[in-house]
C-alpha cells in the first residue's frame, strides 16, 4: 500500500510525463491541425541516442542533453522532410501520412538496431528520497520536478518572447499572423523544434523510467498523451497540460487501487473516459467555446 | 452623412506625428475637427498621377483567379494613385475578396500582375509583402482574441520598415485610439465590437503601411458604429496612406472615396469617379439583380 | 432503391470484379502458391469492409482489424475442438467451456457478436465530428487489442492461440471475397450509400437535404464491420493460429494503404489497390533477405515489406490522394479514359473529385491545413 504522497508524487510525475508530450502534440496541431502520429518515435530516437552515447563512454549530463537536442533535431527534420509537402492537405491526409511515417520508423528501428529492448543505464538518481519523513522514488520525483520546470520555462518562452507570441498568434490565426509579417515557416519549424525538444525531455524521462529502450516503447506513453491532448482540447494550451497531469492522476490512481487481474485493462479504460468526454464535448474539456477561423 | 463629407484633398506623405487632431474620441459624438479640415490643402484631382512621380503607385493588370473550376475573378485591372481613397464594391460574390486575397497574396492569381510602387508583388509572400508597405484590416475583427491589445499591436509593428521604435509607434497609436490605451492589458477578444474594430486598424497602421485595404470595415457593426469607423478611415489619408476599401455598402463607401470600381460576377462592370458611380444606371442592377438591356 | 439501369449497371460492374478476383486468383496460384491467394482474397474482403465505411463516409477509421480480431477469436474459440480448448487454455472460464459449436454456427456468432459491438460503438461514433470520429476508431482499436491481450484465460492474452479449426482455402475465400465485393456495391449504389457519400463532400449541405446522416454513417459502420468480421473469421480459420498483434497496428497499415492506393470510393478502387499492395509485398518479401538488383545491391532489411508498404502509402497520398481508381468504378474508367480531364494543377493530398480551391503547390507559399 502506498502512502498519499508517494501517490501524489507519482501522479505528478507520470502526469509530468504526459503533459510535456501533450503539450508538444498540441503545440504542433494548433498551428497546422497535424496530429503527428509519429511523436512517440522521437521519444524512441532520444532513447537511442543515449544509449548509443552511452556505450560510447560519454559523460551523463552530455549524454542526456545530446539525447533531447536530437530529438528536437529530428522533429525539424519530420517537418521539412514528410509534413512540408503535404503543408495543405486535409486533415485525413495529415493522418494517414504520419501515420505511415510513425510505422515506417518503428520498422526501420527493430530492421536497423534491434527488435529486442536495449538496457539503459542512466542510474544516477537515489532510488528512494525521503520528503517529510515520507519515502518516495527518486525517479518519480525527478520526472515530477524537471517537467514543472520545463513547463514554466515553456510558459514564460510563450508568454514573453517575440517568437513565443508570434506562435501564439499564429496558433490561433494563421493567415492573419502573416498579415503581420510574422514569417510562417520559421514559427512552424519553431514549434517543431521546442515539440521535439519536449519530446526529448519526456524520452529521457521515461528512459529513466524503464532503464530500457526498444522500438516500440514511444507507442504507449504517446497514445496516452493523445487522449490527454484530446481530452484537454487540443486548441487550448493550458488546458492539455491540465489533462495530462489528470491522465497521469488518474492511470495511478487505477494503478493503486484497481485488483490486479483488472489493472491491465487500465488503457482500455482510459480510452473510454476518452471517448466519453469526445461525446459530450468534442472539442475537448478546457477548449474556448467558440474558435473564429 | 453630411458629417462624413470631408474636404477632398491629397497630400504626399506629410508628418506622421503630431496631428493632434486624429483623436477618435471616446465617446459617441463624432466630430471633424474644423482645425484639421483648415491645415489641409485643397487640391482637387481625382485622377491618378498628379503627384509627379511616373512609376504608378499602385496598378493591377489583367488579374484572373480560379478555385477548382470556378472563375472567381476574370481580367481585373484597376489603379489606385498616392494618396487616393478607392473603393471596390460589389454584391456578394463578385470577386471583391478574391481581389484582396489575391493582392495580399492569400491566394495565388492564375493570370495578370500586382504592381506596388514598381515593384510586381503578384508572387510575393504575404510577410514579404506586407514589409513593402501594403497591408490589410481583414474581415469580421479579426483580433487575436487571445492574446492582450499590447501583444496585438506589438505584432503589428514586427513588419515595420522605418526607424521609429515599437514602443513610439505603440504608444502613438494609442494616443489615437484613446479606448485602447485604457484596455492595453486586457485579452483582445474581451473587447467590444467597436473596440476591436478599432484594434484591427490600430494593428494594421503599426507596420507604418503606406497601402492600406480595408475588406469590409462595416460588415457586422451597428449603423452608427459603421459611419464612425468610415470616418476614421478618412481621416487616415491625411496620415499619408492611400487607401482601398472593400465594401457591399455603396453610401458609406462612396461618401469617403475619390474613385470607384464595381465587380459584378468576377469582372470590372463600371468604374470612374464617385460622382460618375454614383449616377451609373447599371449600379443598381448590379446590386439588384434588375435585368437591363445595356448591361 | 435503385434505378433499373443503375442496378444493371452495377451487376454488370460486379462480374467484372468477380472477373478480376478469378483472374487475379489464378495468377496467383500459378505464381506463387495457394496460400498467398488465400491471404490476398483475405485482405479483399477486409479491405472492401474498411472501405465500405471509410469510402462512403469520408471518416477514416483504423478501428476494423479490432472486428476483424474479435471474429477471429470468436469464432475460432467456439468452434474449437473442446478437449484441444481445455488444453491451452487451462484457465478456459467453466461458463463458456460448454459451448462447442459447428464451423458455421462459430461463423455466425461470431459476426453476430461483431455486429453488436459495432453497434454500441458505433452509436458514439457517428455522433463525433469527423476528426474527433477518427480518434475514436483509434480508441476502439487500442480498447479491443487491450481487451484481447488481458484477457488471458479466453484468448491466451498475447501469446499465440492455437487449434483453431483449419476450414478456409482459397475457393472458400473466393466466394467470401466476391460475395462482399457484391454486397459492397450493391450498398454503395443503393439509396442509403449515395446518401452516405453526399455527407462526405459536404455534410452541412446534404443535412439540409432531409439526409440523417447519423443514421447512414451508422448503417456504414455496422455494414462494414460485419464485412471485416467475415475478414477475420476468412483468416483465423486459415492460419488455424493467431495473436492478438496481428489484429493491430501492421495489419491496420496494410488494409488502410490498400483502401487508399486503389481508391476509397470505389470497390473497383479496392480491389485493384489489394492486388497492387499485394504484388508489392510479395516483392518485397522476396528482397527481405537481400537481393540484387543488376549493378543494386539491396541489404537484408527485416520488416522490409512494412516499410516499403508505408512509403507506397505516403507516396499515393501526395501524388494521388483519390487513388487510382477513385473516380469512376471499373466500368466507366474504361469507358471514359477517352475523355479529358480539365487541366488544373494539382495538389498534394487533393482529391480531384472534388472542387476545392486551388493553391499553389511550390514549396514556397505556405498555407494551412483545412479544418
Amino acid at each position: 500500500m502506498t502512502s498519499v504522497v508517494q501517490d501524489i508524487v507519482n501522479g505528478l510525475g507520470l502526469g509530468g510525463t504526459y503533459a510535456l508530450l501533450a503539450l508538444g502534440l498540441a503545440l504542433v496541431f494548433s498551428i497546422l491541425r497535424l496530429i503527428n502520429f509519429a511523436y512517440g518515435e522521437l521519444m524512441t530516437i532520444t532513447g537511442y541516442i543515449l544509449f548509443f552515447a552511452l556505450g560510447a563512454g560519454l559523460a551523463t549530463p552530455l549524454v542526456i542533453v545530446l539525447g533531447i537536442v536530437g530529438a528536437g533535431v529530428a522533429s525539424v527534420a519530420m517537418e521539412r522532410a514528410v509534413f512540408r509537402p503535404f503543408r495543405n492537405a486535409d486533415a485525413t491526409t495529415l493522418l494517414l501520412t504520419s501515420f505511415a511515417l510513425s510505422v515506417a520508423l518503428q520498422t526501420l528501428f527493430q530492421a536497423t538496431i534491434s527488435a529486442n529492448a536495449k538496457g539503459v543505464d542512466l542510474s544516477f538518481i537515489p532510488g528512494l528520497i525521503f520528503i517529510a519523513g515520507v519515502q518516495v522514488g527518486g525517479t518519480q520525483l525527478v520526472s515530477t520536478v524537471t517537467s514543472l520546470v520545463v513547463l514554466v520555462c515553456l510558459g514564460t518562452f510563450l508568454m514573453r518572447t517575440t517568437l513565443g507570441v508570434s506562435i501564439r498568434a499564429t496558433a490561433e490565426n494563421f493567415h492573419v499572423a502573416r498579415l503581420m509579417g510574422i514569417r510562417a515557416n520559421r514559427v512552424i519549424v519553431s514549434s517543431f523544434l521546442v515539440s521535439g525538444l519536449l519530446a526529448g525531455v519526456a524520452g529521457v524521462l521515461w528512459v529513466i523510467q524503464i532503464a530500457s529502450v526498444n522500438p516500440l516503447m514511444g507507442t504507449t506513453p504517446v497514445l496516452k498523451a493523445f487522449v490527454a491532448a484530446i481530452v484537454g482540447g487540443l486548441g487550448s494550451l493550458r488546458g492539455v497540460v491540465l489533462a495530462g497531469f489528470l491522465l497521469g492522476f488518474l492511470e495511478t490512481l487505477l494503478q493503486t487501487y484497481l485488483p490486479g487481474s483488472a489493472s491491465g485493462y487500465r488503457d482500455a479504460m482510459l480510452w473510454v473516459i476518452l471517448i466519453g468526454v469526445l461525446l459530450l464535448r468534442p472539442q475537448g474539456l478546457f477548449a474556448p467555446a467558440a474558435e473564429r477561423a | 452623412m453630411a458629417l462624413l463629407r470631408l474636404t477632398r484633398h491629397r497630400r504626399t506623405r506629410p508628418d506622421r506625428r503630431g496631428e493632434s487632431d486624429d483623436r477618435v474620441p471616446a465617446s459617441n459624438g463624432v466630430e471633424v475637427s474644423q482645425h484639421h479640415a483648415d491645415t489641409i490643402s485643397k487640391e482637387h484631382g481625382a485622377g491618378a498621377g498628379a503627384g509627379g512621380s511616373q512609376v504608378p503607385f499602385f496598378e493591377i493588370s489583367d488579374l484572373s483567379v480560379a478555385y477548382g473550376g470556378i472563375q472567381a475573378l476574370r481580367q481585373l485591372s484597376l489603379h489606385v494613385a498616392e494618396g487616393e481613397i478607392v473603393a471596390l464594391l460589389g454584391p456578394n460574390g463578385a470577386g471583391k475578396t478574391t481581389t484582396l486575397k489575391a493582392i495580399v497574396g492569400w491566394t495565388p492569381a492564375n493570370r495578370g500582375r500586382i504592381m506596388f510602387e514598381g515593384r510586381n508583388i503578384t508572387r510575393l509572400k504575404t510577410e514579404d509583402i506586407v514589409r513593402l508597405g501594403v497591408t490589410m484590416v481583414p474581415q469580421g475583427r479579426q483580433v487575436f482574441s487571445r492574446l492582450t491589445v499590447a501583444e496585438n499591436l506589438m505584432l503589428g509593428g514586427l513588419a515595420r520598415a522605418g526607424r521609429s521604435s515599437n514602443g513610439d509607434m505603440a504608444s502613438d497609436m494609442l494616443d489615437m485610439f484613446t479606448v485602447l490605451r485604457e484596455r492595453n492589458r486586457e485579452l483582445a477578444g474581451n473587447l467590444s465590437g467597436g473596440e476591436q474594430q478599432q484594434l484591427v486598424i490600430a494593428r494594421a497602421l503599426m507596420s507604418n503601411p503606406r497601402l492600406v485595404i480595408f475588406d469590409e470595415p462595416s460588415l457586422g457593426l451597428a449603423p452608427a458604429l459603421a459611419t464612425r469607423t468610415f470616418e476614421l478611415v478618412a481621416r487616415l489619408r491625411s496620415r499619408g496612406l492611400t487607401i482601398i476599401i472593400v465594401e457591399q455598402n455603396v453610401g458609406l463607401a462612396l461618401a469617403i472615396s475619390d474613385r470607384a470600381y464595381v465587380l459584378a460576377g468576377g469582372q470590372l462592370a463600371v468604374s470612374g469617379d464617385v460622382a460618375s458611380v454614383r449616377k451609373s444606371p447599371q449600379l443598381k442592377e448590379i446590386f439588384l439583380g434588375i435585368e437591363s438591356a445595356a448591361l | 432503391m435503385m434505378a433499373e439501369s443503375v442496378l444493371g449497371r452495377t451487376l454488370v460492374g460486379t462480374v467484372v470484379l468477380a472477373g478480376v478476383l478469378i483472374a487475379a486468383s489464378l495468377l496467383g496460384l500459378a505464381e506463387f502458391n495457394s496460400a498467398v491467394v488465400t491471404i490476398f482474397l483475405t485482405d479483399v474482403v477486409a479491405a472492401v469492409g474498411l472501405a465500405v465505411f471509410m469510402g462512403n463516409s469520408g471518416i477514416l477509421s483504423f478501428g476494423h482489424p479490432a472486428f476483424m480480431g474479435l471474429a477471429a477469436y470468436v469464432s475460432g474459440l467456439a468452434s474449437m475442438n473442446p478437449v484441444l480448448r481445455r488444453a491451452t487454455l487451462t484457465t478456459f472460464p467453466h461458463l463458456l467451456s460448454g459451448i462447442s459449436l459447428p464451423f458455421w454456427g462459430g461463423v455466425c456468432l461470431a459476426i453476430g457478436f461483431v455486429a453488436l459491438f459495432a453497434l454500441t460503438t458505433g452509436l458514439a461514433i457517428v455522433r463525433l465530428p469527423r476528426d474527433a470520429a477518427a480518434i475514436a476508431t483509434l480508441g476502439t482499436l487500442v480498447i479491443v487489442n487491450v481487451v484481447l491481450v488481458n484477457a488471458r484465460s479466453i484468448t491466451n492474452g498475447s501469446q499465440t492461440l492455437y487449434g483453431v479449426a483449419l476450414t478456409v482455402g482459397w475457393r472458400g475465400a473466393l466466394v467470401v471475397a466476391v460475395l462482399c465485393v457484391t454486397i459492397a456495391r450493391l450498398y454503395r449504389e443503393a439509396s442509403a450509400g449515395l446518401e452516405l457519400r453526399a455527407s462526405r463532400e459536404d455534410e452541412v449541405a446534404a443535412a439540409a437535404l432531409g439526409i440523417n446522416v447519423r443514421r447512414r454513417r451508422l448503417e456504414a459502420w455496422v455494414l462494414s464491420a460485419i464485412i471485416s468480421a467475415a475478414a477475420g473469421v476468412l483468416l483465423g480459420h486459415f492460419l488455424g493460429a493467431f495473436s492478438p498483434a496481428q489484429f493491430y497496428l501492421t495489419l491496420t497499415i496494410t488494409v488502410v494503404a490498400m483502401v487508399i492506393v486503389g481508391g476509397e470510393t470505389t470497390v473497383s478502387g479496392v480491389v485493384m489497390g489489394t492486388i497492387l499492395v499485394t504484388a508489392v509485398l510479395q516483392v518485397l518479401g522476396n528482397w527481405e533477405d537481400g537481393a540484387s538488383l543488376g549493378p543494386i545491391h539491396i541489404p537484408a532489411l527485416l520488416g522490409l515489406p512494412t516499410l516499403g508498404l508505408s512509403v507506397v502509402l505516403v507516396l499515393a497520398v501526395y501524388f494521388r490522394r483519390q487513388g487510382l481508381f477513385g473516380r469512376q468504378e471499373l466500368e466507366f474508367a474504361v469507358a471514359g479514359s477517352a475523355r479529358r480531364r480539365m487541366s488544373r494543377r494539382v495538389r498534394p493530398g487533393a482529391r480531384e473529385d472534388v472542387a476545392e480551391p486551388l493553391v499553389d503547390t511550390s514549396t514556397e507559399d505556405v498555407g494551412v491545413a483545412k479544418k
